[in-house]
């Protein structure tokens, strides 16, 4: 166990430097500067040199690299170029935002299509099951930011139930969660189902039932717990896919997460900000890798038992 | 005018009791093809007294699991009970309700299967398993349940019975596992087992044990057994009778030694030649040429004559019926062994 979380650690440094070192480059390649950006455009180039001097964006990527390295290892994210508002202020706020708006997209994908997934794998070819792969299909064809449209229109427009856009409470959360979550429940119902069919053919299950348990144990706890290792690790790969759309879904419904951070940033060649929240991304990204692992590790004990041997 | 096979001066040869715990009468089991219903098991008729060990014997495809499959309800999908009646002391389990059915299974009539590693759910301990069979059934404590597991674990000669609780099944070995299911089987106190190739996927050693521990279960628990193989060699070692399914019927049914030492029918006689070690010293095993005949397209008259070695004109024609013998045994064949 402590040699799998070693060497988890040793690969998510490995790819910190690697993405640090693309982040950094990548902005500073990109076309425009920040100094284009923020500059009056009449005395713009005495102006753009001025700033870049002063921000040190006329030194070499090289250089401006280890002296982001440098700065971050201190803790210091940096000040915000246009807002004046310290990075570590937005992605504390940002990230509590964009935690609330993917959590409530984490707990609407399991709650509803767990539950789904096991009934209509416990009941093939019935209603429930015809309705929930009728969702699943859906839920994998319709882009979310078309989606994300046709909700606003009728939840918001029409019905007038819903805010548009924006930040507030429970019910500004509502649309975008959903918009977010459609093709996780969508993925998710199918794997479910699919895997706990699998299960449902197995040796065991007929072993259940000769021994009396009730049709509800068989499927519920019995077919359910064998089936979870692949959506346990399907988990990491949703989540992670949940923090992409983030990017998507936040900046449709105009949700000061980090997501709508990041795209404004970037933008605006805001570097201190787009370069921290990459990182802050990636950061997510491994976090939700190892979870993925970390899961797959416990819920299967064949598994467990190797780790704990070698 | 079908015999109803075996007659009742069974309860005699069954041993103490009072009558036939099981009594399956006409039964049939279709299953559901795209190409129209196939039948597998078609009209068999047993009964099994109260402890006693009947052997259900035939080669792959007859019908012996199919049987067995029914009497606990638990047919797949594709397959239905197309007709006859399974009567457990009196209650006819073809037509009882689910609810009842899941009542009986496990806590009257106990199933064990032929691989015990993946019939036991990898995911939850043995004990935990043994525990849920106790629980399905009976609404007694944990720590009840738990001694009964383990005095369940004690019978069947698991060693250790509480270190083992905590395994999981792929932590033990295939004869263990073996002695799991029965642990689990036999903690509710069962009044029949059913055995569906055991000790097929064990090693010859353990299988002896396990048919050790069987006959001596039987003694201590008065317990009834199907056991189903399609080994003639070990039916022979632990079944009171033995009945002998070929393409989905009963083709003889009888006393063990009797048919061991007279078998009636010629597809019984080739089983029992086959059996390795019982021909000359050092000859070559015999086998039976030809297959099981495809349950879609089964001869019109006897299913076995194309592979017997002794058919004579009615064979092709006339499907032959189960003959009564005065000795409670009975056969269907036109040209019997002499």
């Amino acid at each position: 166990m402590i040699r799998f979380v070693l060497s988890r650690g040793i690969r998510a440094a490995l790819i910190f430097v690697v993405a640090s070192v693309a982040v950094c480059y990548g902005l500073r390649v990109a076309p425009g500067s920040l100094a284009d950006i923020v500059t009056n455009p009449l005395n713009r180039a005495f102006a753009v040199k001025d700033l870049e001097e002063r921000l040190g964006l006329d030194e070499p990527v090289i250089v401006q690299y280890f002296v982001f390295v440098r700065n971050i290892m201190g803790g210091d994210f940096g000040v915000s170029f246009i807002s004046n508002r310290s990075v570590t202020e937005i992605i504390a706020t940002g990230g509590l935002n964009t935690l609330k708006l993917g959590g409530a997209a984490a707990i609407l994908t399991y709650f509803i299509s767990v539950p789904l997934g096991i009934m209509a794998a416990a009941r093939r070819n019935s209603v429930i099951d015809q309705g929930s792969m009728l969702i699943a299909v859906l839920g994998m064809a319709i882009p979310n930011f078309f989606l994300a449209i046709l909700l606003v229109r009728l939840f918001a427009v029409e019905l007038r139930w819903l805010p548009a856009a924006g930040q507030g409470g429970i019910k500004h959360l509502i649309l975008p969660a959903v918009v977010l979550a459609a093709e996780a429940i969508a993925i998710n119902l199918r794997l479910v189902r699919a895997s706990v069919l699998e299960q449902l053919s197995r040796d065991y299950i007929r072993t259940l039932r000769a021994k009396g348990a009730s049709e509800r144990r068989v499927v519920w706890i019995h077919a359910f717990r064998n089936a979870l290792p692949p959506v346990i690790t399907f988990g990491g790969v949703m989540l992670r896919t949940l923090l992409g759309y983030t990017l998507v879904v936040e900046v449709i419904f105009r949700y000061p997460g980090l997501g709508f951070e990041l795209v404004d940033s970037v933008l605006k060649r805001d570097y201190a900000v787009a370069q921290a929240l990459a990182l802050v991304f990636i950061a997510g990204v491994v976090l939700f890798n190892f979870l993925a692992d970390l899961g797959h590790h416990l819920a299967e004990p064949r598994i467990r038992e190797r780790g704990a041997a070698g | 005018m079908v015999t109803p096979t075996t007659g009742r001066d069974l309860a005699t040869v069954g041993g103490p009791g009072r009558g036939p715990l099981l009594e399956i009468s006409h039964l049939s089991v279709r299953l559901r093809m795209r190409s129209g219903p196939i039948t597998v098991v078609d009209d068999v008729s047993l009964e099994i007294g109260s402890g006693e060990i009947l052997g259900l014997v035939g080669e792959s495809g007859c019908g012996k699991s199919m049987t067995a499959l029914a009497i606990m309800r638990l047919l797949p999908e594709a397959a239905e009970i197309a007709g006859g009646s399974v009567l457990l002391d009196g209650e006819d389990l073809v037509r009882t309700k689910p609810e009842r059915m899941r009542q009986i299974r496990g806590a009257e009539v106990a199933m064990v299967f032929q691989e015990p590693m993946t019939s036991l759910d990898p995911a939850f301990t043995v004990g935990h398993q043994v525990v849920e069979a106790v629980r399905a059934h009976e609404k007694v404590s944990r720590a009840v349940s738990l001694r009964r597991a383990e005095e369940s674990f004690e019978r069947v000669g698991i060693p250790k019975p509480r270190e083992r609780f905590d395994a999981y099944p792929h932590q033990l070995s295939g004869g263990l596992c073996q002695r799991v299911m029965l642990a689990m089987a036999l903690v509710t106190s069962p009044r029949l087992l059913i055995a569906d190739e055991p000790t097929t996927a064990l090693d010859v050693t353990i299988q002896a044990q396990i048919l050790e521990l069987i006959k001596q279960l039987r003694t201590e628990l008065n317990l009834s057994v199907l056991w189903i193989s399609h080994d003639f060699g070990v039916v022979s070692e632990i079944a009171d009778r033995v009945a002998v399914m070929y393409a989905g019927e009963i083709v003889e049914i009888g006393e063990t030694s009797h048919m061991l030492g007279a078998p009636r029918h010629r597809y019984t006689r080739a089983l029992i030649d086959s059996i390795p070690g019982r021909g000359e010293p050092r000859s070559l095993l015999r086998t039976i040429p030809g297959q099981v005949p495809d349950p879609g397209a089964r001869p019109a008259g006897c299913r076995f004559s194309p592979r017997c070695d002794a058919p004579v004109s009615e064979c092709e024609l006339i499907h032959p019926e189960l003959r009564a013998e005065r000795d409670a045994s009975s056969f269907r064949c036109h040209n019997p062994v002499a």
